[in-house]
């Protein structure tokens, strides 16, 4: 899949990653997450990640929900599955859960109701609560807000960066949108055929607008990656 | 009109168009005996049906129960058994690989087969219908639970793999539970089976025993030539089928509810 790949994370940073579909964007969130091996070139954190249980929280493409959990249930899992040999007190992983749910801004009406009752946007919330409740060091979103409408896509991609400066753990987000890649994060990776072609550095403090439209800046880094992936893949 | 109303019409409605048709065929069954001149023995009246089942309430009210206890039973023992073995086929790939054709020999021999070998095995006891029904039974279970375990969304076992939850951790908390829809379809189907499966055993246990199920009252029935009294029995039987299928239908309906939170 990758090409004489070569990637450095640095702590505390937010990077996005873009290119056309099937270059590679997902296998490299995979590797980071550990799901796969990196076959060849070289991936590495700075400092190096400790490689604990719960180190790393995924937000997939779809949500992921298990559908016969209510939202807090969903969002406790993870603190479910590391928790080994002693059984987790429920009461403590509802307040929790709870908690995450309110920091992510659903509201606690719907705490207690099952995926299929939310809509598509509570639903991502109830994802990034689930993938931030063990508090990690290393955030994984696989195009988080690729099925939303633009306007949730706004305001969930505020909530992610409001979230960063808040605890600024590493985060990674994938998309195939290159104006969601310039606003939210600090640096673009340019990925083409399972390479990292180019890195495009977004010098804009936080906490950033929420379009790129009026912001000469953010719109001149947009203009600079379509052109980049216009050569590396002419129409 | 509001909802509860529509939905009491819609009821009503239906409980019309099912007593419309009962009607119709008991009309139809009534004429053809009366226009083809046919002799009771091959044919009787439906009144006479109703007489004889009437005459044998006890014998027949005692038959569905112990044909419905042991259907149910067999059915009790299908789904731990073959849920056990729906577990250790997903995840062991060779002993699927191995196994698998044996098990298809459950589907395809046919039970009238194996039966007597059953009776010879374990003699004419209300265990040995047991046995045929759990023969019967079995397959759609270890099928449908093989194949739910093994239908897991790959999203969600990433998840799980993020985590690195063990193997017993994903099955009680995601592989069982997503499985919970192909395996109330795989009841659901062995249900229908194992009401079939206790009056087969019912037919070959029940000279020189004590067990009176409805397939041995039909046999005895039939031999007597009680054509009434036999279509009687055919008749209770349909009525145990319904009922373990009604109660089956309702306990999946109930947990599909709890699964999806519908």
């Amino acid at each position: 899949m990758f090409d004489n790949l070569s990637v450095t994370i640095s702590s505390g940073e937010m990077v996005a990653v873009v290119g056309k579909s099937g270059c590679g964007k997902t296998s490299l969130l995979r590797v980071l997450a550990g799901l796969q091996p990196l076959q060849a070139g070289r991936l590495q954190f700075d400092p190096p990640l400790e490689p604990q249980r719960g180190t790393v929280g995924y937000v997939f493409q779809n949500a992921a929900l298990l559908p016969w959990r209510s939202a807090w249930q969903n969002v406790a899992l993870p603190l479910e599955l590391i928790t080994r040999g002693r059984r987790a007190r429920r009461a403590e992983l509802r307040r929790q859960a709870y908690r995450w749910l309110d920091r992510v801004g659903l509201a606690e009406a719907d705490h207690q109701k099952k995926p299929h009752q939310l809509s598509g946007g509570m639903q991502m919330r109830v994802s990034i609560a689930r993938a931030l409740c063990t508090d990690p060091t290393l955030l994984l979103l696989d195009e988080p807000f690729a099925a939303l409408d633009d306007v949730l896509r706004a305001r969930l991609g505020q909530l992610v960066q409001q979230l960063w400066m808040q605890q600024s753990r590493t985060v990674v987000l994938v998309t195939h949108n290159i104006a969601e890649a310039v606003l939210n994060s600090q640096r673009v990776l340019v990925m083409n055929e399972g390479r990292i072609t180019s890195e495009i550095t977004v010098d804009r403090p936080y906490p950033r607008p929420t379009s790129i439209a009026g912001d000469r800046y953010l719109l001149g880094r947009v203009a600079q990656i379509t052109e980049i992936l216009e050569k590396a893949d002419p129409v | 009109m509001n909802l509860v109303e529509a939905s009491w019409r819609t009821r009503m409605g239906n409980v019309l168009s099912v007593s419309v048709v009962a009607m119709v065929l008991l009309l139809a069954w009534e004429a053809t005996i009366f226009l083809g001149d046919i002799h009771p023995v091959l044919l009787p009246h439906s009144y006479q049906v109703l007489g004889d089942a009437w005459q044998h309430r006890s014998q027949l009210g005692w038959g569905c129960v112990l044909t419905g206890w042991a259907a149910l039973l067999g059915l009790v023992c299908s789904v731990a058994i073959g849920t056990t073995i729906g577990i250790l086929f997903s995840h062991f790939r060779s002993l699927r690989i191995g196994f698998f054709p044996y098990v298809m020999f459950l589907q395809t021999v046919p039970i009238i087969g194996i039966a007597p070998l059953l009776v010879t095995w374990s003699g004419y006891q209300f265990r040995t219908v047991v046995y045929v029904v759990v023969i019967i039974s079995l397959f759609p279970i270890i099928n449908s639970v093989t194949t739910g375990l093994m239908a897991t969304e790959p999203q969600l076992n990433d998840l799980f793999r993020i985590y690195r939850a063990g193997r017993l951790k994903t099955l009680y908390k995601l592989r069982f539970p997503a499985a919970i829809p192909y395996i109330m379809v795989g009841i659901r189907t062995a249900a229908g089976l194992a009401v079939i499966g206790a009056i087969v055993g019912d037919f070959f246990i029940g000279f020189g025993s004590q067990h009176d199920g409805l397939g041995t009252l039909m046999l005895s029935w039939l031999n007597q030539q009680r054509t009434a009294s036999l279509m009687a029995a055919m008749f209770a039987s349909a009525v145990v089928g319904l009922v373990l299928y009604g109660a089956i239908n309702l306990l999946s309906a109930t947990v599909l509810r709890r699964w999806s939170g519908g």
